[in-house]
C-alpha cells in the first residue's frame, strides 16, 4: 500500500440557508399565545413550563424573536384592556379593591410569562434594544390601566378623597391604600407625577384653609399644639401607606402653611404670644414653639429677636426704675433672678441653644450698663452677702452665689469702677471684722483674679496680708509690754499699707489723753522694729468700746467710732459743751463732726448726748450735754456707723472722678504700647486698638483717647506725620 | 473763600508760636495766642477767627498747645465756612472738635445735612 495523503476531515456548512418553516413559527407562537390566555384566565396549572420555555427558546433561536415579542405585546395589551373595563365598572369603594386585586393577578401572570420568556429576555431583548418583559408588563399596565381615561382621574380623586376623610377624622382602609401606592411606586415616576404632586397641592390648600380657621379661634399655645398634632399625623400617614420620600415633602407643606405663613401673628399674639409665654414660664409651650419654628426658615431667628427685644426692654425698665434702685441688694437680686429665669427657659425649652444663650448675654450686657451705678450696686450685693447673707450657708452654695455674681460682673463694661467700690467695701468689712467667712472672701478674690488677672487683685490681697500681719504685730506688742499696761485701755491696731487700702488721707484728730499713752507706746514699738516707715493714725476709720455709767448707776458698754469716742471723752470733765468747743478740742473735720453728733444726740435709743435745741440738724450754735437719763434695754449699745451703703450723690461724683483720673494713665500706657510696636498709625486705628486692649477693664471714651494723644504729642512721645495729618508717629 | 495761604505764611505762622511763648513753657498763654491770631489772620483772612477767640475765652481759658496751634491753620485752610467738609473722624485736636460743636449749637454755622 502506498502512503496516501491524509485528508483533513472537514465539515462544511450547508451551502444553502436552512429556513425554519414559517408555519412552524406560527404554530409555536399559537401555543404560547394560548398559554398566555390560560395564565390570565387562572388556568395555568395545566401548562407545562418546560414545553413553553422550549417553544419560546426555539422561536428566538430561529430568529423569530420579533414575532414573539410583538405577539406578547399584543396579547397582553388585549387582556389588559379587558381588565381595565372590569375595573371601570366597579362601583364606589369596590373600585380600589378591584384595582388592587387585578394588579396582584397581573403581577403573578407577569412572573410566569417572564419565566417562560427568559431566553428572549436575555438575548433578543438586549440586542434589539427592547424593554425587558417585566418592565414591559409594568409599562403596559401603566398605559392601559392607570392612564386609561376612565381610570386615571377617578383613581387620583378616590385616593385624595380618602386622605381628606382621614384628615377629618374618619378611619380608612390603610392596607388597601398601601397596596395602591405601592403599585404606583412600582410603576416608576407614576407615583410622583400622578399622585404625589397633586397630593401635595391639595394638602397645601387643605392646610392653608385649616390654618386660617385655627388662627382666628385659637390662642398661640393651642394653635401650636394643633399644628404639632397635624405634623405627627402626616408623618404617621406616610409611614403607613405612602412612599417614605414623601415625608419630607408633606411635612414641609404643613410647616409652610401652618407655621411659616403665620409665624409673625403667632409670636405677637396678644395675651398668648411669645412674650406672655416667657413671662409666665410656660416651658412646654415654649419648647413646642421652638421645635416647630426651627423647621422653618428664620423661625428661630424670629423667636430670638422677639425674646431679645423683650429682655432689653424689661431690663431697661428695671435699671431705670427709681423704686427698684432704692435698695441695691434687692436690685441685684432681681437681676440674678431674671438671669436664672431665662437660663431655665433656655435649658428647658430652647434645647440649650447657644445662639439663645448669646442673645441673653448680649441683652444683659446691654441693659446692665445702661445704669452707671451697676458696678457699685453689684459690689454692695457682694458686701451684703459676705457680711451676713451667706451666714450658715454651705461651702458649695457659697460658691454658687459667688459664681452668679461673677457672671454679672462679666457683663460690666466699667470693671474698674467695680474694683474701686469693691476695695472700699472690702476695707470696711475687714476693718470692722464683719465678714461672715474668710474662705468666702478669699474665694471671691480668686474668682476675680481668674477673670481679670493678677493686677486686679494684688491690692486686695495686700489688704488681707495687712490684716494678718497686724495680728502678729499686736501680739508682739503686748508680749513686749509685760506688766506695764495694767488697768489702761486695751488697744487693737491694724497697720495698713498705704496704696493697698482706699483710705482718704485726713489729718488725725486730737485723741483723748486717756489713750494717748498706749498709742504712743505702740508707735514706738512698731517703729522700733520697722525703721524708715511712717505711721499715721487714721482716726476716721477706727472704733472704740467705752464703758459708761448713767444716772441711776446704769452701766452700758458703748461701741462707737473713734471720732465719737473723742467727743464723749470730753464729757468726763464737763457736763456741757458747745459745738464750737467740741470742734476746737477734737479738731474733727466739720462734716464728719456734724454726722457724729447727730448719731450721738438725735437718734432714738442711742442718744447718749442731749442737744439743745432738740432739732434734728446740727447747728453751729448748738449745745450738748451728757444725757444722764439715757436708757436702753441692751447693755451693749452700738452707735458708730459702719456698714457700707450706697453712696450719696456727691460721694458718687467724687468716686467717678477718681475713676476717670485713674483711667487716663491706663489709656496713655495703652497708646504708647501700641505706637511703640506699630510706629505709625492713623487716628481711628489707634482708637480701635486702645479700646480693644482696655475693654476687659472699661470702655474708653474716644474723646478722652484723643486728649491723651494730644498730651502725648505735647510731651513729645508722638508727633503728627508731616504729610498726612491723620497719621501719628512714635518718637523714640 | 480766600485764597490758600502761601508756604511762607505757614512758616511764619508756626514760627510765631515758638517766638511768642514764654521760655521753658510748652504752651502759649491764651491772651498772647489770641493777640497773635488777630495779627496773623489780618494778613491772610479767616472769617471765623473772632468766633474762635470768643469760643476759647468762653470755654477753654487755658494755654494753647503747639499741636492745636499748628492744626488750627490746617483747619482754616481746608475746612470751608459751612463746615461741610469737616469730618468728625478727621483726627482734629479736641479743641477744634469742640469749636465746631460750639459753632453749630449756637447757630453760627448751619451745617448742611447730608
Amino acid at each position: 500500500m502506498s502512503a496516501q495523503k491524509r485528508r483533513t476531515f472537514k465539515i462544511e456548512a450547508f451551502k444553502h440557508r436552512v429556513e425554519i418553516d414559517p408555519k412552524y413559527a406560527e404554530r409555536t407562537w399559537k401555543v404560547l399565545e394560548h398559554a398566555i390566555h390560560e395564565i390570565y384566565n387562572h388556568n395555568a396549572s395545566g401548562l407545562s413550563f418546560e414545553e413553553l420555555y422550549r417553544n419560546a427558546y426555539n422561536m428566538v433561536l430561529h430568529k423569530y424573536g420579533e414575532k414573539l415579542y410583538s405577539g406578547l405585546v399584543t396579547t397582553m395589551t388585549g387582556h389588559l384592556k379587558e381588565i381595565a373595563k372590569s375595573i371601570e365598572d366597579a362601583q364606589g369603594s369596590l373600585f380600589l379593591e378591584e384595582l388592587d386585586r387585578k394588579w396582584g393577578e397581573h403581577n403573578k401572570a407577569l412572573q410566569m410569562i417572564r419565566d417562560i420568556m427568559m431566553y428572549m429576555d436575555r438575548t433578543f431583548v438586549p440586542s434589539s434594544g427592547r424593554t425587558p418583559v417585566h418592565d414591559l408588563g409594568l409599562n403596559l399596565w401603566r398605559d392601559n390601566i392607570i392612564h386609561s381615561s376612565k381610570i386615571q382621574s377617578r383613581l387620583l380623586d378616590t385616593l385624595l378623597d380618602l386622605i381628606h376623610r382621614e384628615r377629618k377624622g374618619e378611619v380608612i382602609n390603610r392596607g388597601l391604600m398601601r397596596n395602591i401606592t405601592k403599585m404606583l411606586m412600582d410603576l416608576g415616576p407614576v407615583y410622583q407625577e400622578d399622585f404625589e404632586k397633586p397630593f401635595l397641592e391639595v394638602s397645601a390648600s387643605f392646610y392653608s384653609g385649616e390654618s386660617q380657621q385655627l388662627i382666628e379661634c385659637c390662642d398661640c399655645g393651642e394653635y401650636l399644639r394643633k399644628a404639632e398634632k397635624r405634623l405627627s399625623e402626616e408623618t404617621e400617614r406616610v409611614s403607613h401607606y405612602l412612599d417614605s420620600g414623601s415625608e419630607v415633602k408633606i411635612t414641609s407643606v404643613v410647616e409652610g402653611e401652618m407655621i411659616a405663613n403665620h409665624m409673625q401673628r403667632l409670636v405677637h399674639m396678644e395675651n398668648s404670644g411669645l412674650v406672655n409665654m416667657l413671662v409666665d414660664d410656660k416651658y412646654e409651650d415654649l419648647a413646642r414653639m421652638y421645635n416647630l419654628f426651627r423647621r422653618v426658615t428664620d423661625g428661630l431667628l424670629m423667636i430670638r429677636d422677639v425674646m431679645t427685644l423683650h429682655l432689653r426692654e424689661t431690663g431697661r425698665q428695671l435699671v431705670s426704675d427709681p423704686e427698684k434702685l432704692k435698695d441695691p441688694v434687692d436690685f441685684v437680686q432681681h437681676l440674678l433672678d431674671e438671669k436664672d429665669k431665662y437660663d431655665l427657659i433656655i435649658s428647658k425649652s430652647f434645647n440649650n441653644d447657644k445662639t439663645f444663650q448669646n442673645a441673653l448675654n448680649s441683652s444683659f450686657e446691654y441693659f446692665i450698663n445702661l445704669n452707671n451705678r451697676s458696678p457699685e450696686f453689684i459690689s454692695l450685693y457682694v458686701d451684703d452677702k459676705l457680711r451676713k447673707g451667706l451666714k450658715g450657708v454651705s461651702e458649695e452654695d457659697v460658691e454658687v452665689v459667688l459664681d452668679k455674681v461673677m457672671m454679672l460682673f462679666r457683663y460690666l463694661q466699667e470693671k474698674d469702677v467695680f474694683e474701686k467700690y469693691y476695695k472700699q467695701h472690702l476695707a470696711k468689712r475687714l476693718l470692722s471684722g464683719k465678714t461672715v467667712s474668710d474662705d468666702a472672701e478669699r474665694s471671691m478674690i480668686v474668682k476675680l483674679k481668674t477673670e481679670c488677672g493678677y493686677q486686679f487683685t494684688s491690692k486686695l490681697e495686700g489688704m488681707f496680708t495687712d490684716m494678718k500681719t497686724s495680728v502678729d504685730t499686736l501680739q508682739g506688742f503686748y508680749a513686749s509690754q509685760h506688766a506695764e499696761i495694767g488697768d489702761g485701755p486695751t488697744l487693737a491696731v491694724q497697720v495698713l499699707t498705704t496704696g493697698s487700702w482706699p483710705t482718704q488721707p485726713s489729718a488725725p484728730c486730737n485723741l483723748p489723753t486717756e489713750i494717748i499713752g498706749i498709742c504712743e507706746k505702740f508707735r514706738t514699738y512698731y517703729l522700733g522694729t520697722h525703721t524708715g516707715r511712717r505711721l499715721t493714725w487714721q482716726t476716721n476709720m477706727g472704733t472704740a468700746d467705752i464703758k459708761a455709767t448713767f444716772g441711776k448707776a446704769q452701766k452700758h458698754e458703748l461701741n462707737v467710732s473713734t471720732y465719737q469716742m473723742c467727743i464723749l471723752m470730753l464729757f468726763n470733765s464737763v457736763d456741757r459743751l458747745s459745738y464750737k468747743e467740741i470742734e476746737q478740742a477734737t479738731e474733727i473735720p466739720a462734716s464728719d463732726l456734724k454726722r457724729c453728733l447727730q448719731s450721738l444726740a438725735c437718734v432714738k435709743g442711742k442718744n447718749v448726748l442731749r442737744k439743745e435745741p432738740m432739732s434734728k440738724d446740727i447747728a453751729e450754735d448748738d449745745a450738748f450735754y451728757f444725757n444722764d437719763k439715757f436708757t436702753s434695754k441692751f447693755i451693749k449699745v452700738k452707735i458708730g456707723t459702719v456698714a457700707a451703703q450706697k453712696e450719696s450723690e456727691p460721694e458718687k461724683q467724687e468716686t467717678r472722678q477718681r475713676v476717670e483720673e485713674d483711667r487716663k494713665p491706663q489709656i496713655e500706657a495703652a497708646i504708647v504700647r501700641i505706637m511703640k510696636s506699630r510706629r505709625v498709625l492713623d487716628h481711628n486705628t489707634i482708637v480701635t486698638e486702645v479700646t480693644s486692649q482696655l475693654q476687659s477693664r472699661f470702655l474708653p471714651n474716644p474723646v478722652v483717647i484723643k486728649k491723651r494723644i494730644e498730651s502725648l504729642i505735647e510731651r513729645e512721645f508722638l508727633e503728627r506725620d508731616k504729610a498726612d495729618r491723620k497719621l501719628y508717629r512714635y518718637l523714640a | 473763600m480766600a485764597s490758600v495761604p502761601s508756604e511762607k505764611f505757614r512758616e511764619i505762622y508756626n514760627f510765631a508760636f515758638v517766638w511768642a511763648k514764654e521760655k521753658g513753657q510748652k504752651s502759649l498763654a491764651l491772651e498772647t495766642a489770641i493777640g497773635m491770631w488777630q495779627l496773623l489772620f489780618a494778613e491772610w483772612h479767616w472769617s471765623l477767627v473772632d468766633h474762635w477767640c470768643q469760643f476759647l475765652q468762653l470755654k477753654h481759658n487755658k494755654a494753647i498747645s503747639r499741636d492745636t496751634w499748628s492744626q488750627l491753620l490746617e483747619f482754616a485752610k481746608t475746612i470751608d465756612l459751612q463746615l461741610s467738609n469737616y469730618d468728625e473722624e478727621g483726627a482734629w485736636p479736641y479743641l477744634i472738635d469742640e469749636f465746631v460743636e460750639y459753632l453749630t449749637e449756637n447757630g453760627i454755622v448751619q451745617r448742611p445735612r447730608n
